[in-house]
């Protein structure tokens, strides 16, 4: 016997029998529909997050902080708990302790010329900008105003659409910049027009590259992981009697030796800048106590060509949903990073940027590029682990409301099961009869099982149908629900069949109603043929 | 032809139960038309579903077409049923779920025959039996003569060595039992087939059958051989 003819002779019986298909195929729908409902209604959701996510730029940006060189063995003796403690406890002490060595001994890594340079070669780095900015000067025409100099990345998307007039400078235009909103009001622009003739005009910049005089920052730094030990007004303290020291050396009693002393310590410390370099730095809270009294300057003159005009961000647009890099900075002249950072280095005694904020080209690289400079000590903020986790937790949704779903199934089989051995126990003369004619028990169990099988597949089909035809009016609701609670409108597709979710149900309904007919068919299949056409 | 040794069919425990076949030796040559008399209980049934491999015998053993029955695995013995035996039986057991046409062709599907081939051998087998005007129609829509054609059809559709008819006409009334009678007959001089006729109408087994065994208590009590019968 074919199995083609086997499958036609179910379908016959399945159709001969309408009233106990029916009901059979009931269940089946139900859960194949819920079980579709559901996948659909999960990837939808899982899909919106992901559209979410893939569409917005914060998630190929992340926020670089300067850390501690990796692998550091930490001495055992520095992390010993003594006394009587229960083991976790132990273990947060030993931690903390680690984490205070760390801190205290660990070279820093921070980000040096090198470092950059290294960053920027990973694969899939598209840029890297340190946040630091430097106070200047600004000169254009007659007039002058006080600003600062921050450094962009040219990909940057945001501060094309911060453009009021002109364009982005290209990147080997070493001496384009753009031009703050407010500074050129200041400086005497402030019709659009008058902004326009702006564009190829030169500004002429006077950076501020620190004092000579020693501060407590530059203290603070020499002092290293020491630091952390004493209080600020101490070191505040402490700080300017050095500077008095180092200031009155010739009028204090030390010998010509001690003073010789006390000169090179400074000057190693970089407490003492050497004649033409002093320093200043973003980090420190005392560096801008500090005081830059002009005479004291050593400046740095620079001359730039104005490409454009750019406006303020406003206080929403600056920080987004997954933004770990921070508001974007503002400043009086942006400049093509790679041009500003050498300004930085020219600083004596500067070890590097403590931050900086890097983009990659596509959001899936994002995960292996923190990888990699989490790898070089480097500390990194960014929305990988949120993505992880959304990524996870909705699996894990789909999975749960999922094996829900397929409870509903099982249930349905239990009830598809048991009207089978009924209507098997009714049709025992016709399983007589096939046997008497030379039906195997295996033709018969075929039989029995693609009926079953059937079953399934045709319920399945039903239920795709059904769910397909409902998901506009369901997904209307939700829709109508959501934007409710939202209280914004929601655009995300709400149930989305995918094939391979089809496929999954398609196998499970076919396959629970087989394995519900398995029991069934084999009692058809054994029955004794003259007991049976008894009946 | 079948040669049947020492079959015994005990229902119950082997003691004390009934012997409903009691060591029957019987060899039946190709060809020949056997009619079976008894009275009801005399065990006529009995052989017959295990001549037809339907039943198994307590003991004793049959070679069929060559083979020793009840060695057989269940397999080889459904192809056995399927292709050696053809069975009428008096309450029809047509399904009835399924037209006269599908009922005809399930021997067919079962043998793994194409529907072309199928189509064609049963079409011919209905209006053979002369019931073409009942083709689609469900057993439950036809008259007792009618059913039992369609089961004679059915029966012959394989056209099997073999054909066992177990008081087919026992459900009919008289005229139309000498019509279905006569029909089986002539299906079975056509297909040069081996009867076994089970009935316990006298007349019937003279006219029809070239040899007529009487069974009582699962016994053979008498075993003749006519000349060439009439029919
Ligand atoms: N399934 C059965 N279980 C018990 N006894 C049976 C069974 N089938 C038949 N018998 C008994 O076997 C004997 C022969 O029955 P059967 O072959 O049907 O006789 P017949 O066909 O000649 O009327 C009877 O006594 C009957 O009661
Ligand atoms: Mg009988």
């Amino acid at each position: 016997m074919k199995i083609w003819d086997i499958a036609l002779m179910a379908v016959h019986n399945l159709w001969s029998q309408k009233m106990r298909t029916a009901l059979n195929l009931l269940g089946v729908v139900i859960s194949s529909a819920l079980l579709l409902m559901t996948f659909a209604a999960t990837r939808g959701a899982s899909d919106g997050v992901m559209n979410i996510i893939d569409s917005s730029d914060q998630t190929r940006q992340f926020l670089i902080i300067a850390g501690h060189k990796p692998n550091t063995t930490v001495p055992a003796s520095a992390t010993e708990v003594k006394g009587d403690l229960d083991p976790a406890k132990r273990k947060r002490f030993e931690e903390a302790l680690r984490k205070k060595w760390i801190a205290a001994n660990a070279r820093r890594v921070y980000m040096t010329s090198d470092v950059l340079r290294q960053l920027r070669a990973i694969d899939g780095v598209a840029s890297i900008v340190p946040r630091s900015a430097l106070n200047c000067k600004l000169s254009l025409d007659d007039r002058s105003t006080s600003g600062s100099l921050v450094g962009i990345s040219l990909k940057d998307q945001s501060i094309k659409f911060r453009l009021a007039c002109g364009e982005i400078p290209a990147s080997e235009d070493h001496d384009g910049v753009l031009l703050d909103e407010y500074t050129a009001y200041t400086l005497g622009y402030q019709s659009q027009q008058q902004l326009e003739e702006l564009i190829g005009k030169s500004i002429e910049c006077l950076v501020n590259l620190g004092s000579k005089t020693p501060k407590a920052a530059n203290l603070l730094r020499a002092l290293g992981p020491a630091a952390s030990q004493i209080d600020l007004t101490t070191l505040s303290r402490f700080s300017s009697s050095v500077e008095q020291l180092a200031e009155k050396m010739d009028e204090v009693g030390l010998t010509q030796e001690e003073k010789d002393a006390v000169r090179l310590g400074l000057k190693q410390l970089s407490i003492v800048a050497p004649a033409n370099s002093a320093e200043s730095t973003e980090k420190s809270a005392l560096a801008s106590n500090a005081d830059t009294s002009a005479s004291e300057r050593k400046p740095n003159e620079r001359s730039f060509i104005i490409r454009g005009v750019v406006k303020r961000p406003s206080e929403e647009e600056g920080v987004g949903f997954l933004q770990f890099t921070g508001a974007p900075r503002l400043a009086s002249v942006y400049i093509n990073s790679l041009e500003k950072e050498p300004l930085n280095f020219q600083r004596s005694g500067f070890p590097g940027f403590f931050t900086a904020a890097g983009e990659v080209t596509r959001n899936d690289q994002l995960a292996s590029v923190v990888g990699k400079l989490e790898a070089m000590g480097l500390r990194i903020r960014s929305a990988v682990a949120i993505v992880e986790k959304l990524k996870e937790e909705t699996g894990k949704a789909r999975l749960a409301i999922g094996a829900l779903a397929l409870l509903i199934l099982l249930v349905a089989a239990l009830g598809i099961s048991n009207t089978m051995i009924i209507a098997i126990i009714e049709r025992t003369p016709e399983f007589g009869i096939m046997k008497s004619l030379g039906a195997s028990d295996g033709q018969v169990m075929w039989l029995v099982l693609l009926e079953g099988m059937i079953t399934g597949i045709l319920g399945a089909s039903l239920a795709l149908a059904i769910s397909i035809a409902v998901a506009p009016l369901a997904s209307e609701l939700c829709r109508h629900y959501i934007e409710l609670r939202l209280k914004s409108s929601f655009n995300q597709a709400i149930f989305t069949f995918d094939a391979t979710d089809i496929l999954i149900v398609f196998f499970l309904a076919a396959t629970v109603c087989t394995f519900a007919s398995l029991l069934p068919a084999w009692r058809a299949a054994k029955l004794d043929p003259v007991v049976a056409m008894k009946r | 032809m079948i040669h049947a040794s020492r079959l015994t069919k005990i229902y119950g425990d082997t003691d004390n139960g009934v012997k409903a076949v009691d060591g029957l030796n019987l060899k039946i040559e190709s060809g020949q038309r056997v009619a079976l008399l008894g009275r009801s209980g005399s065990g006529k049934t009995t052989l017959m579903n295990i001549l037809a491999g339907l039943d198994r015998p307590t003991s004793g053993e049959i070679i069929a077409a060559g083979k020793s029955l009840f060695e057989l695995s269940p397999a080889e013995i459904a192809h056995y049923r399927q292709t050696s035996v053809g069975i009428v039986f008096q309450s029809f057991q047509l399904i009835a779920h399924r037209t006269a046409i599908q009922n005809v062709e399930l021997p067919l599907i079962l043998s793994g025959m194409n529907a072309a081939n199928r189509k064609q051998r049963v079409d011919e087998c209905l209006e053979r039996v002369a019931i073409e005007h009942r083709r689609h129609h469900t057993p439950a829509q036809m008259s007792g003569g009618e059913q039992q054609r369609v089961a004679i059809a059915r029966a012959i559709v394989s056209k099997p060595p073999l054909l066992l008819a177990d008081e087919p006409t026992g459900n009919l009334d008289s005229l139309t039992a000498d019509k279905v009678t006569q029909l089986m007959l002539d299906v079975v001089a056509e297909n040069k087939a081996t009867l076994v006729l089970i009935t316990h109408d006298q007349n019937l087994a003279k006219t029809c059958a070239t040899r007529t065994i009487h069974m009582q208590d699962g016994r053979f009590i008498s075993d003749e051989i006519h000349a060439e019968a009439t029919a």
